[in-house]
């Protein structure tokens, strides 16, 4: 599946996008980003406690946003795009 | 007097008189300031039915009773007069340094009647106030008006003035001032160039008060805290600028292409995004007066075609003339932008008709000898070259220069005119954002995305995250919005304060300034009272009803989390109405006006 | 030692929030003229530069000053005593910086007074351009150039 990064995510992780085999679903992907670029990347990715998606996230999952999905628990497959944001505005 | 200064400037033009009269206090304390009592003195004094460009139009500058005072984000004024783009009620808001020091200078707003025989700029400085000559600076851009007239009268002048496109009747042209910040939308500026009003020169010392001192530094310090926290209003803005957005709308699938023709995903969309605009050609981040934000970029494309230098771009221009025109070469998008600020126009609305006219010209409608060149889709040239051609009123851009809706009705089309009561929609789709939809075909001043910014709860999560895809419960959500738009822009305060700051934070800063005991509730009534004068000015007018074109309304997204969807008006329209408590044709009933207190206005 | 405002000019946005605090810490009212910071914006340069007394240590200020009127208060700052102030405004003139200011409104002198040790200037200053910091604690410009130096010779290890 793909991956891509936006914003600040894109300088933390230092990378546009990448191929990556698909997690079991969106919960394990979050961790195992945390995982490998540390604790700036933890600490926007999750909620203080660490046991939800931070406020400073948004996970999109082939385009829809997986609050309006299964949340952490939305399911990942080879062949879908995952795309991730700060919070960010404009107009 | 608290938070105002308590004077008006009276300004006839073919008279050249000037008066100073006290401010209305009663219709300040029930319309706000800003957009809300220019649009009551509007309606007091002008017949709906006048016409834009005629001398009868009249042009008010207001400032809000927070303008000028260390308010979180509060530099902001507003112009309101007629629309000549789109024949409703007129009201566009900026930034910079301009309003805060009209205040200064112990004026709380101008409303200009009539029309000069020759060109003139109105020069204030305290309590000189004067019109003079301004032949030395027609036909002059925003950015060289702007030297001039601080070369003339010293350079702790701030100036607002029209470009060439607002002297030549340009249907978008805006009122700039402090050179980069418009009072963009619907045509102010031709409506100021009618009136051979060619710019206002003011220079303030004086000062601006609050009731409560001490309560009201409370207020600022905890609503300037708060929007120091907020992930947008702290530091998102300020890093990335709002083209940030161009990324997360086009993976939502929500970005127009090609004249909203070709569904809301542009493959290049990231090389025209805020990001690539931090790495290539960001040189720093500016504030407005007395703003943490710092949204503001001043940016140079330090060579190519291209060459140029200005601020921005933000990102519905962004959009206009990137996706939308199916270009992806952000050089080309950033000087189109700094030209639209340097002849004084509106680039969401210019980018837009040219994406019109290159649908029309690709479908054949529109002869290649009319534009003068073969125009197509994803042409880095050609939105610039006609821009520049807008500009100067020179050949096609003398068509561009009506908008797409008359352009696009010109060569038999006017259904591809992607615009709302004849104004174009900026740059989020209604199919994959359902209350964007309904914003679009509500708004008071026709397609417009500050009216009631839906993207922020359907798309950003701001303050509370909403599905985009569905229309239930959009009406509530989007009148809350507009209600309280309406309230943020009569304070004087910007509209980005939302990305931190709710009604508690905004209505606590507005009573310690004007000393009132009024419940937040009662303050936001005031912000649905703004609203509903807008409606009846439009009603008045004989504006179109609300509707959206119809490329949205019947054919669906090709692909996309929204593949399939059309935008839902009519599942939402209807609730919208009867929560506005208005009747099943838009038309506010009698119960509602006497809520408000508008039962004269009807 | 006590606190010094340091300015970084390559920050600053502009947005004149420290004039706004200023004369509202002063005076009550917001008025950038009663402010005794100043942002000066070089447009062409693209810099803005927020100005206000050094609080020098050997302050001609104060030593021009006919009637006593200036001294040095705890926090360092150099005040002005309204009481004794005759208002003949050569401390003015003999300020090599330009940062003691006459308003004709309020007709006295004013300058930065360091708010009692809490200037609101740089308390509001949102991207951090004007800081209050003590200048023997202070490495921030230190270790940035060390910070530079570490990156040019760091390759070669």
């Amino acid at each position: 599946m793909k991956l891509k990064f936006f914003a600040t995510y894109r300088t933390i992780a230092n990378c546009m996008e990448r191929e990556i085999s698909a997690p079991g679903d969106v919960w394990s992907l979050l961790q195992a980003l945390a995982e490998e670029y540390g604790a700036q990347m933890r600490a926007k990715l999750f909620t203080p406690d660490g046991g939800d998606i931070g406020m400073d996230a948004i996970i999109l999952v082939n385009g829809m946003n997986v609050a309006h999905l299964k949340g952490k628990s939305t399911e990942l497959s080879e062949g879908d795009t995952v795309a991730i944001f700060p919070m960010v505005a404009g107009g | 007097m608290n938070a105002w200064v308590g004077v008006i400037l009276r300004v006839d033009l073919a008279a050249k008189t000037i008066e100073r009269e006290p401010l209305n206090m009663k219709d300040a304390h029930d319309f706000v300031g800003a957009r809300g009592l220019a649009t009551k003195y509007f309606c007091d004094e002008v017949d709906p039915n006048v016409e834009p460009l005629s001398p009868q139009n009249k042009l008010i500058y207001m400032t809000g009773p927070l303008t000028g005072t260390g308010a979180a984000s509060g530099g902001r004024f507003e112009v309101v007069a007629k629309a000549p783009l789109t024949g409703t009620i007129g009201a566009a808001n900026a930034g910079g340094y301009f309003g805060p020091e009209l205040k200064y200078a112990g004026y709380d707003g101008i409303i200009f009647e009539n029309a000069s025989d020759k060109p003139v700029y109105l020069y204030i400085n305290d309590d000189v106030v004067e019109l003079r000559d301004a032949w030395g600076l027609w036909g002059k851009s925003v950015y060289e008006t702007t030297d001039l007239l601080i070369a003339e009268c010293g350079e702790s002048f701030k100036v607002s003035c029209i470009g060439p496109t607002g002297e030549n009747g340009c249907l978008f042209s805006g009122v700039l001032n402090d050179k980069h910040r418009a009072a963009g939308r619907g045509g102010m500026g031709a409506v100021m160039g009618s009136k051979k009003l060619k710019a206002v020169a003011v220079r303030g010392t004086g000062s601006v008060n609050v009731a409560r001192p001490v309560e009201f530094m409370d207020a600022l310090v905890d609503a300037r805290q708060k929007l120091k926290e907020h992930p947008v209003g702290g530091t998102g803005l300020a890093v990335f600028g709002t083209q940030v957005l161009v990324n997360i709308i086009n993976e939502s699938g929500a970005l127009p292409t090609h004249n909203w023709r070709d569904g809301g995903y542009f493959p290049e969309a990231d090389a025209t995004g805020g990001e690539s605009l931090a790495d290539n050609y960001l040189v720093k981040n500016k504030g407005c007066f007395g703003c943490s934000i710092d949204c503001a970029r001043v940016t140079r494309v330090p060579d190519g075609p291209f060459k140029s230098e200005g601020e921005g771009p933000e990102y519905e221009a962004g959009w206009s003339y990137g996706a939308n025109c199916g270009v992806s070469d952000l050089a080309a998008i950033c000087k189109a932008s700094f030209l639209c600020n340097e002849y004084g126009m509106d680039p969401i609305t210019l980018g837009a008709t040219i994406a019109c006219a290159m649908e029309l010209s690709e479908m054949g409608a529109i002869p290649e000898s009319d534009v003068g060149f073969k125009l197509r889709f994803g042409d880095p040239h050609a939105i610039v070259n006609l821009t520049e051609m807008v500009g100067k009123n020179e050949g096609f851009g003398k068509t561009l220069a009506l908008g797409s809706y008359r352009m696009a009705e010109m060569y038999g089309h006017p259904e591809l005119s992607m615009s709302v009561k004849k104004q174009e929609m900026p740059a989020y789709d209604g199919r994959a954002v359902q209350g964007m939809a309904l914003e679009y075909a509500t708004s008071n001043r026709g397609g417009c995305h500050v009216r009631g910014y839906m993207t922020s709860p359907e798309i950003l999560g701001v303050p509370i995250k909403v599905d985009p895809l569905v229309t239930e419960g959009k009406a509530s959500l989007l009148k809350l919005f507009q209600d309280l738009t309406a309230l943020i822009d009569s304070l004087g305060v910007c509209l980005f304060t939302t990305f931190g700051l709710g009604l508690p934070e905004l209505a606590a800063q507005y009573k310690h300034a004007v000393g009132t005991d009024e419940t937040d509730e009662e303050i936001l009534l005031k912000g649905e009272r703004i609203w509903n004068i807008e409606k009846h000015f439009n009603i008045a007018a004989g504006v179109e009803k609300d509707t959206l074109p119809p490329r949205l309304l019947r054919e669906a997204l090709p692909s996309g989390p929204a593949a399939g969807k059309v935008a839902e008006l009519h599942a939402m329209l209807g609730e919208y109405y009867e929560l506005r408590g208005w009747d099943a044709d838009g038309v506010p009933t009698d119960l509602k006006n006497k809520e408000l207190g508008l039962a004269n206005e009807a | 030692m006590s606190k010094q405002l340091l300015v970084n000019p390559k920050i600053c946005a502009s947005c004149r929030t420290c004039e706004l605090m200023c004369s509202f810490g002063h005076t009550g009212t917001f008025n950038p003229r009663l402010s005794a910071v100043n942002v000066i914006y070089y447009e062409e340069a693209l810099v803005s530069v927020p100005i206000m007394c050094m609080q020098c240590e050997d302050a001609c200020c104060e030593k021009v000053c006919p009637v006593g009127a200036l001294s040095r208060d705890e926090n360092g700052a150099v005040v002005i005593n309204d009481e004794k102030c005759i208002v003949c405004k050569m401390c003015m003139s003999a300020c090599p910086l330009g940062n003691i200011n006459y308003s004709p409104i309020l007709k006295k002198m004013f300058k930065c007074d360091l708010c009692n040790g809490d200037p609101k200037c740089a308390k509001f200053c949102s991207p951090g351009a004007i800081q209050y910091v003590d200048p023997a604690e202070s490495l921030d410009r230190k270790k940035a150039m060390a910070e530079k130096l570490k990156d040019v010779f760091g390759e070669e290890l």
